[in-house]
């Protein structure tokens, strides 16, 4: 039986690892909220992010009672949309070919963290998970840079582990623990197999295939020793905050933000996940954008292109609109 | 009695110089090899590198293995202890030598390149940079892995300007035009996407490659005119430099003593600025070190090296031939 709901909108987060799609009515109801396998075109090529976008798609209008043709407005935010090409490629290629004939916004899938919460006009989404990425909107104008520069978060923290065995600071806890949380004895068996060896030396037995999965968890390591109050985690947190809001004055000075009132939205599993980040974050920012407001995304990115899709359909979604459950951070993982 | 033959070899990632010597300071053979980096080549192929080069060598020395009195071998690729061993199995073994053999890493014998050093510091800056310190025989080598090298400095220049971390500059409109991109657009697409988009984006071509890689000489050309960014980048790269011999100097426990940083590689060699900015730097942090330039090529160090464990030394005046010096000291 179907419901009688003509309208609907979509929001897509088309992350490198996950994807997200739900569809919400006029009136703010989260109709339907799939999950997916990865839709980044960089990893797995056109047709195959499309037939996830596809499944997923179905899915979303059984579950809602709703055709695609009922869509009104699409808002996807992809993984791997980082030029105009790779605009035109999603749309040709992705999104046109499983019959969504609607008005569609495309972008990265870090822009749609800025609406996360809510409609706005001009703020900065910051998101550091598995990368990280800058977009700022200010009205029609837009900039996204990616700290190219930078290590990342993961890589500066095995910067603590080099500065030992390289004889730039004392042995210390935080190194150690690192590399034992990596799956190495200490610090010179790190050093050894993971870095020096690491395939490079065939005497040297390489280390196995769960470091680099562990790897991916850095983060999660550097959030619980900060949380405990270890120096070096936070010293490594400081510095990555910093950057974090160097990134963010990039972006306000491109778009003539700076010295405005704006917000600054981190999102992504390592802002979300890490309370000492996100006040490093703020305080650096502080004293060179004193007017941004940091805030931590309480929403998940997909909430971002649903609240987007309402807008650009309707003009603005209901109070109360979209709080289903669902919908918030580390719910439903 | 100095009979008999010393054999250097310098074996980098890029080519190999091997050279032998007589004990009156003569030089009898330089050959000029491919890259013998052990991290990138297997056993069997350095092996052949190996003797091939020693065989043209004695050829060209009119000389047999077995006049060879002491080797010294520096090696890239070799950092850890394991390394030693395996460059002993798969490169000395098969070499048929039957005296005395030192190998170390490539940066070892720089140490050397103007005379014996009892202790001593020595940086290494090329393709990337290292860092030795050796007092008797208590020594510390690293890599400075948390150091950017010089060509990754100048890049992120470019890379910051793109993503708006810095105003472009007349520095960065040179550099994006020494590399070839026709905008910074072009510079961001080729660099970031190229590999990933073939379809739609071009990567960055093979001369272009080669201009990215010989950013630290237009670098030194840069500072040569007085532009003020590259001195400023140069600079910045000396404190790392400084930084990390600091490092070295007190692991190896000639904090406080007399010693001499020797600056040796390619891009040391070649830039004078970056060596003035190490000066400068390095009377501050380390009042007792004076840096010195290496005027010799690594080689020349490995011959030394070994001369002094075959005949206590070269006389005076020794291994003076003009193909032992860099190219850039004339």
């Amino acid at each position: 039986m179907s419901r009688s709901i003509r309208a609907a909108v979509l929001g897509v987060d088309g992350g490198g690892t996950k994807t997200h799609l739900a569809l919400a009515s006029r009136e703010g109801s989260l109709l339907a909220f799939e999950r997916g396998p990865s839709s980044g075109h960089e990893g797995k090529g056109y047709p195959a992010c499309r037939r996830v976008l596809d499944n997923l798609l179905r899915r979303a209008c059984r579950a809602a009672g709703v055709r695609v043709r009922d869509i009104v407005y699409g808002c996807f935010g992809m993984n791997g949309g980082d030029l105009p090409e790779d605009f035109r490629e999603i749309v040709n290629r992705m999104i046109r070919p499983i019959g969504v004939a609607c008005p569609i916004k495309v972008h990265n899938d870090a822009f749609i963290p800025v609406f996360n919460d809510g409609w706005r006009d001009m703020g900065i989404g910051v998101t550091c998970g598995g990368w990280h990425k800058w977009v700022g909107v200010n009205g029609k104008r837009w900039f996204m840079q990616e700290g190219r520069m930078h290590p990342g978060i993961r890589h500066l923290a095995l910067h603590e582990i080099y500065k030992v065995y390289e004889g730039f600071t004392e042995p210390n806890p935080f190194a150690t623990a690192l590399s034992r949380r990596l799956g190495f004895k200490g610090v010179g068996d790190f050093m050894l197999r993971g870095h020096y060896g690491g395939g490079k030396r065939p005497y040297v037995r390489p280390p196995g295939a769960a470091w680099h999965a562990r790897f991916l968890h850095v983060p999660e390591f550097l959030g619980m020793r900060a949380a405990r109050g270890d120096r070096v985690a936070l010293g490594v947190l400081d510095a990555y905050g910093a950057f974090s809001a160097d990134g963010v004055r990039a972006v306000a000075r491109r778009l003539g933000m700076s010295g405005r009132a704006f917000d600054v939205i981190l999102s992504g599993s390592i802002n979300a996940g890490i309370p000492a980040l996100r006040r490093a974050v703020a305080r650096h920012l502080r004293r060179s954008e004193p007017r941004a407001r940091v805030l931590g995304a309480r929403w998940k990115p997909v909430r971002g292109a649903l609240v987007y899709a309402m807008h650009a359909a309707w003009g603005g979604l209901p109070p109360g609109a979209l709080s289903e459950r669902d919908l918030l951070y580390g719910v439903g993982k | 009695m100095r009979g008999g033959l010393v054999l250097g070899v310098d074996g980098g990632g890029s080519k190999t110089h091997l050279a032998l010597a007589s004990g009156d300071g003569c030089l009898r053979a330089f050959i000029n090899g491919p890259g013998s980096a052990m991290e990138y080549k297997g056993p069997k192929r350095l092996a052949g590198i190996f003797s091939r080069l020693l065989a043209r060598a004695c050829r060209v020395a009119g000389a047999r293995p077995g006049d060879i009195r002491a080797a010294c071998l520096g090696l890239n690729g070799i950092d850890i202890a394991r390394d030693f061993r395996y460059a002993l199995e798969c490169i000395v073994a098969p070499l048929g030598l039957g005296c005395r053999v030192k190998i170390h890493n490539d940066a070892f014998i720089a140490l050397f390149n103007d005379r014996w050093r009892e202790r001593g510091a020595v940086i290494t800056v090329g393709s990337g940079h290292k860092w030795l310190a050796v007092n008797g025989k208590r020594e510390f080598m690293h890599d400075g892995l948390v150091f950017q090298g010089l060509r990754d400095m100048a890049m992120e220049r470019l890379l910051m300007a793109v993503e708006g971390y810095i105003k472009p500059s007349s520095f960065t409109d040179r550099l994006l035009s020494h590399c070839g991109f026709s905008s910074y657009r072009d510079f961001l697409r080729r660099w970031r996407y190229g590999g990933s988009r073939p379809d739609y984006v071009r990567p960055i071509t093979g001369w272009q490659w080669e201009r990215i890689s010989g950013v630290q000489v237009w670098l030194g050309r840069e500072a040569a005119r007085g532009s003020r960014d590259a001195l400023s980048l140069l600079d910045s790269y000396a404190a790392s430099l400084v930084l990390g011999t600091e490092v070295a100097v007190r692991k190896a426990g000639l904090g406080g003593r007399e010693f001499e940083l020797v600056m040796s590689g390619s891009v040391l060699a070649g830039i004078p600025a970056l060596r003035a900015a190490v000066r400068r730097r390095l009377a501050r942090a380390l009042p007792c070190g004076r840096a010195v330039r290496a005027v010799f090529r690594p080689v020349r160090g490995a011959l030394i090296h070994a001369a002094h464990t075959a005949w206590g030394g070269f006389a005076p005046g020794a291994l003076a031939d003009a193909e032992l010096r860099y190219p850039s000291t004339g």
